[in-house]
């Protein structure tokens, strides 16, 4: 450890201003076009973003993509079931929950698609396990510890500057998606929190004073430098969540919250490819309706606003928002106003730049189920692969193991 | 005490409980290494059952019923939360610190998080009891355990539809190891003698003839009927063993596998017919076990983490910051990610965890930090509206035994005492002279208090 400047900086550190604060680095060259953080962290994307949005909880795809044309979802469904006359209309078959007005517009000026049956072989239909089989894309009686996300990052980040900013998910605690082999992204609630470090001189001080020794003790050179690539990280996202500038309104929610604070980041001119937000609520095993109409209401609203502030900025043709949930849930009603735990389920996409719009397959089977569940038709590693291969431009073999047949929404 | 002999004690403790403390500083520091192995050990013969959760009432036939049944998946969640709080407090408290160590082991080895809180206290008891027994009978009893059997769908393991979910996890996670020396033919063979292994509604192991295949299996070319002769089957194989001490080596010895040393105890550990106690007292008394590069070779657990600081400062937080803070670290009890449990080592460290790791101290100095959340449950309603303003948590701590130990030392001595009883790793990276230009010198409390937490956000300091 080297020169401390302030004898007492314990008592006076609460009381400093934010600019002593940040490291001689990254101080005075705010005026020109690329601070210095940008000139540190040299683009090593092809621009284009993602956004993931998981729906924790089970979201019931056949009350949010409303197959009202169906007799057997009626059937199914005689009191849980959204009728005909109250969907938002798609097409002669499908009708979006009418909470979803934002979505329905998307869906109508061609910013939206919709994929149908996904899933996997063996559904396991525990929330843990269901997630922990997307988040790490592995096959359901596999377990990887590792999150798809994260080994995204691995395979972009071989150079010498690690970047695990490149994927952020708006949370206080990280998800396994995010957790790769070598580099992990960076997860927070909001960039504001990580002042807790990057307003902590000690802790900022030991990050700066990093320098890589063969001979070190190989896990205090892991930690100080995790410290020193979390700090700048740190200091990177703070800048940009502060330089960005939403002007949409988002709805009064966590979720909103958490698309307000992406739209900030990437409005700011991040550089994160990924990003990652969740909205939970969904396991609505009684008193459905209410609840997840209601959840899909801020969901719609917060696509609605965010689609709009990345317009507006001539950002929406590099952005593609993914859905999905854990799974989906039983064809037919339960006895307490709800659904239990299904397997096959929706996926949504938006993005101003979809090459195929609309509904992309064919509907789920509502009569040939699997002990009353749906069957899925895609596996749900053909959208990861998708996105890797044709969006992000990653090889999708060695971040999923193997070859998933791609599809064609991108 | 001579440096040497003081590293070694503070790595023994560290591995065997949760660290060094002034009270077991008093207690050992004049004794041989292998005299305090035997005493930690001796402080672990108590058992002391953990019985926070009442048994679920029943009918008059003993057993719960399905709606009742229902309601209690409901209220798991908080029983899970108390038992998890509960023993949080018991590891910074029991004597016996070794068994508390190994229960946290086999919580991870065996990581079961079903959604019934009082069938978790259950086998939590059941772990607490064969902790540092007999690895035999531990397997022969977790195999029966009805959290385990929930937990790996053996309730849905019939006669007629086999599920292999947990004869494959007992070969894969709890025995042998991953693709090590069975076959998918050998996992469905012994998948059809486990039919019939069920919870009935009392919440108890019950053997249902009715769902069990009778006919014979064959498994490793071995012909069998009965699911206790798979658990035998594995037991015989010296992969087991092998398997048990590669996990024991990383968490306890270096997350850096040495071969020849996990062999060692292995052999030993199958010849001994997998006698914990005997293992881990071999371990201990080793000369490798105290080599100076396994000396903070271990990134150490939050539960860990925790802990520590519960018995370096008594440090209390509001019980849902307590069970916000080991979900943001990484590691919530009870709850392990999946069946394969933490992975640790590297893995405890993202962004996060890491701020959240080396800001505790600060915190704790403070007396308050920003509050922290769970990710809402998958049935929680709508999150309330909360301004965006950022509350704030009050924290509770008690330095005095800390004081206590180390106002004895002069000024110019302190820092360097209290860096050789917070860390084991190298330290080269800190200048005690320039810690001292940065502690608070108001009075000799002051100055202990702010030079141990100073000290503690070095990352050096996660090291164990």
């Amino acid at each position: 450890m080297s020169q401390f400047s302030r004898k007492d900086f314990l008592r006076i550190s609460a009381l400093a201003s934010a600019t002593l604060m940040i490291p001689k680095f990254l101080r005075g060259e705010t005026t020109e076009s690329k601070s210095a953080l940008d000139q540190l962290f040299l683009p090593a994307t092809n621009g284009k973003r993602l956004i993931v949005v998981q729906l924790t909880g089970g979201n019931d795809g056949l009350n949010m993509v409303v197959p009202y044309g169906d007799d057997v979802y009626h059937s199914n469904r005689p009191t849980v079931g959204i009728k005909s006359a109250q969907v938002l209309r798609m097409n002669d078959y499908f009708g979006f929950n009418p909470g979803m007005t934002g979505i329905h517009d998307l869906y109508n000026s061609g910013q939206f698609a919709l994929l149908n049956a996904v899933g996997y072989d063996n559904p396991n239909r525990s929330h843990f396990r269901s997630l922990d089989i997307w988040q790490s894309a592995s096959d359901a009686d596999k377990y990887i510890q590792s999150g798809w996300i994260g080994r995204w990052l691995d395979a972009n980040n071989s150079g010498a500057v690690i970047k695990p900013h490149l994927a952020v998910e708006i949370d206080d605690a990280m998800s396994l998606a995010l957790k790769g082999n070598n580099v992990k992204g960076i997860g927070t609630r909001n960039p504001k929190r990580m002042r807790l470090l990057t307003e902590d001189q000690l802790l900022m001080q030991i990050a700066n004073d990093y320098k890589h020794h063969e001979s070190e003790h190989p896990l205090v050179d892991y930690l100080h430098k995790s410290l020193s690539e979390t700090s700048q990280s740190a200091s990177y996202l703070i800048e940009k969540s502060r330089a960005g500038k939403p002007k949409a309104i988002y709805p009064q929610h966590g979720f909103g919250k958490q698309m307000k604070t992406v739209a900030e980041l990437i409005l700011g001119g991040s550089e994160t490819v990924i990003y990652y937000v969740s909205l939970p609520g969904f396991d609505t095993h009684a008193g459905q309706n209410g609840q997840q109409n209601r959840l899909l209401k801020v969901y719609s609203e917060a696509m609605d606003a965010f689609s709009k502030d990345m317009k507006d900025a001539g950002l929406w043709n590099e952005t593609l928002v993914m859905t999905f949930s854990e799974f989906g849930r039983r064809v037919k009603q339960n006895a307490s106003q709800g659904t239990d735990h299904g397997t096959a389920n929706v996926v949504m996409l938006a993005g101003g730049s979809l090459k195929n719009k609309g509904v992309l397959n064919e509907a789920a089977d509502l009569t040939n189920l699997n002990e009353g569940d749906l069957i899925h038709k895609l596996d749900f590693r053909q959208v990861y692969a998708t996105i890797l291969q044709n969006w992000l431009g990653t090889d999708s073999e060695i971040v999923l193991g193997r070859k998933f047949g791609l599809l064609n929404f991108v | 005490m001579k440096d040497e002999q003081f590293r070694k004690l503070n790595h023994l403790l560290n591995r065997a409980g949760f660290g060094l403390t002034p009270e077991l500083q008093k207690r050992f520091e004049k004794k041989e290494i292998s005299i305090v192995v035997e005493d930690l050990i001796r402080d672990a013969a108590i058992i002391e059952d953990i019985n926070y959760i009442p048994k679920p009432e029943t009918k008059d036939n003993g057993e719960v019923g399905v709606v009742k049944t229902v309601f209690l998946i409901l209220k798991s969640q908080k029983e899970k939360d108390q038992l998890n709080l509960a023993w949080i407090e018991r590891m910074a408290v029991a004597k016996a610190q070794l068994r508390e160590k190994m229960i946290l082991f086999w919580h991870n080895h065996f990581a079961t998080g079903t959604s019934f809180g009082y069938l978790m206290q259950v086998q939590h008891n059941t772990l607490r009891h064969h902790a540092l027994g007999n690895f035999r009978e531990m397997l022969h009893t977790m195999a029966k355990d009805p959290a385990m059997i929930l937990w790996l769908n053996n309730q849905q393991n019939k006669k007629n539809a086999p599920n292999e979910n947990f004869a494959r996890e007992v070969m894969e996670l709890f025995t042998l190891g991953e693709g090590n020396g069975y076959t998918e033919k050998d996992i469905k063979e012994a998948a059809r003698a486990f039919t019939g292994w069920t919870v009935n509604q009392k919440g108890e192991f019950e053997f249902n003839p009715k769902q069990h295949d009778d006919s014979a299996k064959t498994v490793f070319g071995k012909t069998i009927y009965k699911g206790e002769e798979v658990v035998d089957l594995l037991l015989a194989k010296q992969e087991t063993a092998q398997y048990i001490c590669r996990k024991l080596y990383r968490l306890f010895v270096n997350n850096e596998v040495n071969d020849s040393h996990v062999s060692e105890l292995a052999s030993r550990f199958f010849s001994n017919n997998y006698d914990i106690t005997d293992l881990l007292r071999v371990m201990f008394n080793s000369e490798w076990f105290y080599d100076s590069k396994n000396f903070g070779a271990v990134i150490i657990s939050p539960v860990e983490l925790i802990v520590k600081y519960k018995k370096y400062c008594k440090v209390e937080l509001e019980d849902e910051q307590m069970l916000a803070l080991q979900h943001v670290l990484g590691q919530t009890l009870f709850s392990p990610p999946n069946v394969a449990g933490w992975k640790g080592g590297k893995s405890w460290i993202d962004s996060n965890s890491l701020i959240q790791r080396l800001h505790m101290p600060r915190a704790i100095l403070d007396a308050g930090t920003a509050r922290l959340y769970r990710r809402p449950a998958f049935e929680e309603k709508d999150q309330p509206k909360k301004k965006d303003k950022e509350e704030k948590v009050k924290i509770k701590s008690d330095w005095s035994a800390m004081v206590t130990h180390f106002k004895l030392y002069p000024d110019n001595e302190l820092t360097k005492e209290c860096l050789r009883f917070l860390m084991v790793a190298s330290t080269d990276h800190i200048n005690p002279a320039e810690i001292d230009k940065l502690v608070d010198t108001s009075t000799k409390e002051r100055r202990i208090i702010t030079t141990l937490t100073t000290l503690m956000q070095f990352p050096e300091f996660q090291l164990i």
